[in-house]
């Protein structure tokens, strides 16, 4: 196991390298900040001395070099709009994120598990045809639509809690609420499709014949199986989460992580956004890792790490 | 399994329920009786006093923590006293400033001619990129001396006559100041002081006892952001903040509390007057007959709008009013176009209308205007774009092999005086202008070396002579919505897009 | 084939989830037909003009947008456009996320690790930087925009496909196949690809509906539709302005892509259900249809 969690983690070394790399030379392809930080009524002159100033104009092997030494001293960079070390914006953003993505994803598998083991002992059933398409509903609701809907609701009409901002655990009901929607339906979905398939593998049919009475074989067998797609379509649903719910994140005005992330992009503030990326993907990586070894763990015939079992 | 499975689902329950129950503890409603809170669009990224210029660093700290030299009386269009309490020129070139007595930063220290100087100084460090310095004092050449104590000179080059105008936008801060680094705690000399900022969240200001001026009503200043305008708005209706600066047109519903003041900024549509068909005059003039002005407000822009003669405001040093409005006359622009097109001009090539992402008016009123210019004969297509690449057609240098263009815009001049719009639009070295006219630029050259009144005089005969050329549409004067609580009384102004003065707010 | 049709009639609840689909791809493709282009220029007279004020006609019965223009009409042409774009993303990225995830979590290689590593690289590039960078690099064709959605949604599938991959081949059929001298591509195509395959339609009836409203966000770039041309996610996005007062603008359009997502998903748990001797029974069971029984005895 040890072996194994070491040889992912410098697999995934590797693969943030490559990220590295390959987002300097995307943000670097998408312009430069001048025109976004200067005003608009700026002279040319002014835009020359800018820009030769932060070596903008500096051919991009020079600028990537420069930055990776950098970076050897645990240097990312100062963002050039907030005026900060870029790593600091960042950490300052992101357990905003990570908190959100935490009681989400928390609340959306508890409840997608419940809701679709229910569904899919009964497929096509009253049950089923009541949840799924409440489900798949609030999935492909536009989060726009239904975060201002529930404000003017719950915070406006209703009065129950605050209209945004973070300072309460009051105010993280709505901005909560409105992201589980969408990871509650697909995984719903997921669990329901999946048990259902599993339902008809031959374990299934030995235990119904052995006389187990069908909420044992549902739970105890199938759920078993159904886990493995359940992780691996919410580690998905997780990794968006944890790259930021950027829509929730600009309503609520939680400064999380997203909203960092994009700002950068369009202002073209490149250390920052290679901070922001960075950030989330070793987050990410160490998920996936996590995922896997529950595959393991979950069902003992999955092999994981190349050694095929004969 | 299924008892791990009740077991956690119990512990959320549990969980979620005590958030619940903690949270509805903590209203978020409950204010002291002298504090407010201001709801903004966008967190500044700094508060340092020289980007006051920049519009969400001026919201919080222009007036209110740190303060200019002089300031632009809005109704009047003159130049008020502030930290300078007098003015007068010397000689051709140099300016001599008066600052006022007994006045003290936030930290202590004086407010004297070396501070000034200091202050000056570092908003001229090209390594700050101050937007103050790029704004208005770029490739200036100022040179300060200290006459005494509180007088210092003011000394350029070139004549400057509107150096109590360039004042009001240089902010003084305290000389401990770092001068390498933009500082995220200014010490000014303003009637309120930075209590805290809690970086994403909200800044919070708090009365300066020691003020030099008079008291303000507003004891403590909480400023909080919301980037969606729906969401300001419904803060303000629910007791959650007490005013927000800038809420979104269709919002302004609410007859009580919703006011709309001009900002300042115009709208126009630029020509791409160098490429065919744009080069021909009558396809200029056509597209201002084609243009339904009155039609497009309260429908696809603000009902508040104004519809504009010049690209400044009518306070503004230059305004020529004896310019006409374009009226709305589609036959005239349909024969206009028929005409060119027998003419030989190539009426059908295609004109690219380039709107930049987040303009007003959205996608609708492009497609509005798209129609009324197809109605008259004109093949124009829509093509929106964001920042960088807006920029590309907004700002010299043009790429080459551009198609002919027409580009929506807005400016903002709340400068007092028209120079800069005429520059930066008309003149051939104007950074966003496609006019190349030899006679244009040498009256801009003369107003700006004159004084007034022949400075007017000459800039309203540009604004005239660019009317005549059919250089542009001028559109309308924006307005901005403000939603303002039941609590607090406050008069917004143009300046209200850039500064907030707290002072100015009263309680009812 | 006829049984299958013969199921679905019986389904009352999936023969109207087909058939509303059947309606909405007819209605695309005849939209230019019934639709009149003068439906199609603003009327700023009827500027957000509620839904039920037949007395502009029968194509107001939606109401007006912030034009002025038929919502009615804007959804009909707005229907090609959308599912061209959105139908040609989750095929692309279905097939080939499936096609990655499959082989990559089948295989024990060096290179399938890399693979997946790739995966999660991709996964870290936000889209709006990816879009960003195509738009610098290409610039703005119209297939710009499939070729984006389709990278951005690739590892969904591929991950997914993975998992599957990895439980469905330590089944025994597989190594019994093996045994009898299977190559893993049949054992891929035949075998594992179908029983991945309900996991992987559930994902992709739901990234349908993601796929209609990330869509917009690119016309905002400048990549892809503009402006009067039209999709439902770029009404979606327009309509959000006017949430408080014209709250239909957006409604009609997120109601239309939500209820699409809704129909695929109920076809695909149909088909699952259908196609599958066991789980017919299983669904059957319950049913007091003599007919239905009948059936699955002479299937059995």
């Amino acid at each position: 196991m040890a072996r194994y969690v070491l040889r992912r983690a410098l697999q995934s070394l590797y693969a943030v390298l490559m990220l590295l790399l390959i987002v300097f030379a995307m943000t670097r392809l998408t312009g430069d900040p001048t025109n976004q930080y200067l005003p608009l009524s700026a002279s040319p002159q002014a835009r020359a001395d800018f820009a030769a100033l932060h070596g903008f104009n500096d051919p991009y092997y020079v600028q990537f070099i420069r930055y990776v030494s950098d970076l050897a001293h645990g240097d990312f960079g100062q963002s050039l709009f907030k005026q900060r070390p870029a790593m600091e914006v960042a950490l300052e953003a992101f357990p905003i994120t990570l908190t959100l993505a935490f009681f989400t994803m928390s609340i959306a598998l508890v409840l997608s598990i419940v809701l679709g083991s229910l569904a899919a002992m009964r497929p096509n059933g009253r049950f089923d045809r009541m949840i799924s398409p409440l489900t798949i509903f609030t999935a492909s609701a536009p989060t726009f639509w239904v975060a201002l809907v529930a404000i003017f609701v719950f915070a406006m009409m209703l009065g129950w809690v605050p209209t945004s901002g973070m300072g309460t655990p009051a105010h993280w009901i709505l901005p909560v609420c409105v992201l589980v929607l969408t990871p509650l339906g697909v995984l719903t979905q997921v669990v329901r499709s999946s048990m259902v398939s599993s339902l008809s593998a031959p374990y299934a049919k030995t235990a119904l014949a052995k006389g187990a009475s069908d909420a044992r074989v549902v739970f105890v067998h199938a759920l078993r199986n159904s886990l493995l797609p359940l992780i691996t379509i919410a580690g998905v649903q997780a990794t968006g989460l944890v790259n930021g719910a950027v829509v929730i994140e600009t309503i609520f005005g939680f400064p999380g992580i997203g909203k960092v992330m994009i700002d950068s992009i369009r202002d073209r503030d490149f250390s920052l956004t290679i901070a922001c990326i960075l950030l989330a993907a070793v987050v990410v990586y160490a998920m996936n890792v996590a995922i896997d070894i529950m595959y393991a763990r979950l069902d003992p015939r999955v092999q994981i790490g190349g050694e095929a079992r004969r | 399994m299924a008892n791990r499975l009740r077991a956690r689902r119990t512990l959320g329950a549990t969980l979620l329920a005590s958030a619940v129950v903690l949270g509805f503890g903590a209203p978020a409603l409950a204010q002291q009786n002298d504090a407010i809170t201001v709801v903004q669009e966008q967190e500044p990224d700094t508060l340092d006093p020289c980007e006051l210029t920049k519009k969400n660093v001026g919201m919080v700290i222009r007036e209110n923590i740190v303060e200019t030299v002089t300031e632009i009386n809005q109704q009047t269009g003159k130049v008020d006293p502030r930290l300078a309490e007098s003015w007068s020129t010397i000689d051709d070139t140099t300016w001599r400033f008066k600052l006022r007595p007994g006045v003290k930063f936030h930290d202590g220290k004086p407010l004297n001619a070396a501070a000034f100087i200091q202050a000056f100084k570092r908003m001229m460090d090209p390594n700050l990129s101050c937007s103050n310095r790029v704004l208005y004092f770029e490739g200036m050449g100022v040179d300060l001396t200290a006459v005494d104590d509180l007088t210092v000179d003011v000394k350029t080059p070139q004549p400057s006559p509107i150096m109590p105008v360039l004042m009001s936008m240089v902010g003084i801060e305290s000389p401990a100041t770092d001068a390498h680094a933009l500082v995220r705690n200014p010490v000014g000399t303003g009637p309120y002081r930075l209590a805290e900022w809690a970086s994403g969240r909200s800044i919070t200001t708090e009365r300066n006892p020691d003020y030099w001026g008079e008291k303000p009503q507003v004891g403590k200043v909480t400023y909080v952001f919301r980037e969606e305008p729906a969401v300001r708005a419904a803060m303000v209706a629910n007791g959650e903040a007490d005013i927000s600066p800038v809420i979104a047109p269709q919002d302004a519903t609410n007859k009580d509390t919703d006011h709309s003041y001009l900002n300042s900024e115009t709208v126009r549509l630029r020509f791409d007057i160098g490429k065919p068909p744009l080069d021909d005059i009558r396809v200029r003039e056509a597209i201002n007959y084609a243009l339904d002005r009155q039609a497009m407000l309260g429908t696809v822009f603000s009902a508040s709008w104004q519809p504009a003669k010049n690209m400044v405001m009518p306070t503004i040093n230059g305004y020529n009013d004896a310019v006409p409005f374009w009226p709305y006359d589609p036959d005239k622009a349909r024969a206009l176009i028929a005409e060119a097109r027998a003419a030989g001009v190539p009426v059908d090539n295609e004109i690219l209308l380039i709107v930049n992402s987040g303009s007003p008016g959205g996608t609708e009123a492009p497609t509005v205007m798209i129609e009324m210019l197809k109605d008259a004969g004109l093949n124009v297509r829509l093509q929106i774009l964001e920042s960088a690449e807006f920029y590309k057609f907004f700002y010299k240098p043009f790429g080459d092999g551009q198609p002919a263009n027409i580009l929506f815009e807005s400016h903002d001049n709340n400068s007092g005086d028209a120079g800069f719009t005429l520059v930066g639009k008309y003149a051939s070295w104007g950074g966003t202008s496609k006019l190349n006219d030899a006679e244009v630029d040498s009256e801009i050259k003369r107003g700006l070396a004159a004084t007034d009144p022949e400075r007017s005089a000459i800039f309203r005969g540009v604004f005239e002579k660019v009317h005549d050329m059919a250089v542009d549409a001028v559109l309308y004067h924006q307005t901005t919505d403000t939603r303002i609580g039941p609590r607090i009384t406050y008069t917004p102004t143009a300046a209200t897009n850039q500064e907030l003065q707290i002072s100015q707010i009263k309680f009812k | 084939m006829r049984p299958m049709l013969g199921r679905l009639v019986h389904d009352k609840v999936a023969l109207v989830a087909a058939l509303y689909l059947l309606a909405v791809v007819v209605v695309a493709l005849v939209a230019p037909l019934i639709v009149d282009a003068s439906l199609m220029r603003s009327n700023l007279r009827l500027r957000h003009l509620p839904p039920l004020h037949v007395d502009h006609g029968w194509w107001y019965v939606l109401g007006g947008d912030a034009l002025g223009r038929s919502m009615l009409a804007r959804l009909v042409v707005a229907a090609r456009t959308t599912l061209a774009i959105s139908f040609a993303t989750v095929a692309l990225s279905l097939v080939i996320g499936a096609a990655i995830g499959l082989v990559a979590g089948l295989s024990n290689a060096w290179w399938s690790t890399a693979i997946m590593r790739a995966i999660d690289v991709l996964m870290s590039i936000p889209s709006l930087l990816l879009a960003m960078v195509v738009l610098f690099v290409i610039g703005a064709s119209p297939l710009v925009v499939v070729m984006i959605l389709t990278v951005t949604r690739i590892p969904i599938f591929a991950r997914t496909a993975r998992s599957q991959a990895l439980e469905i081949r330590e089944r025994p059929f597989v190594s019994a196949s093996r045994v009898m001298g299977a190559s893993s591509l049949h054992l891929l195509v035949r075998h594992m690809a179908p029983l991945a395959l309900p996991t992987l339609f559930a994902v992709a009836a739901l990234e349908f509906a993601q796929v209609m409203l990330a869509e917009s966000t690119l016309t905002f770039l400048g990549i892809g539709v503009q402006p009067p041309d039209v999709t439902w996610g770029l009404m979606v996005s327009d309509g959000q302005r006017y949430l408080a007062t014209a709250w239909w603008s957006a409604l009609w359009p997120g109601l239309v892509i939500a209820s699409i997502a809704l129909a695929a998903t109920i076809l695909g748990n149909w088909f699952q259900v259908a196609n599958d001797p066991v789980l017919r029974a299983r669904s059957a069971r319950k049913s007091r249809a003599p007919a239905v029984e009948s059936k699955v005895a002479s299937n059995a």
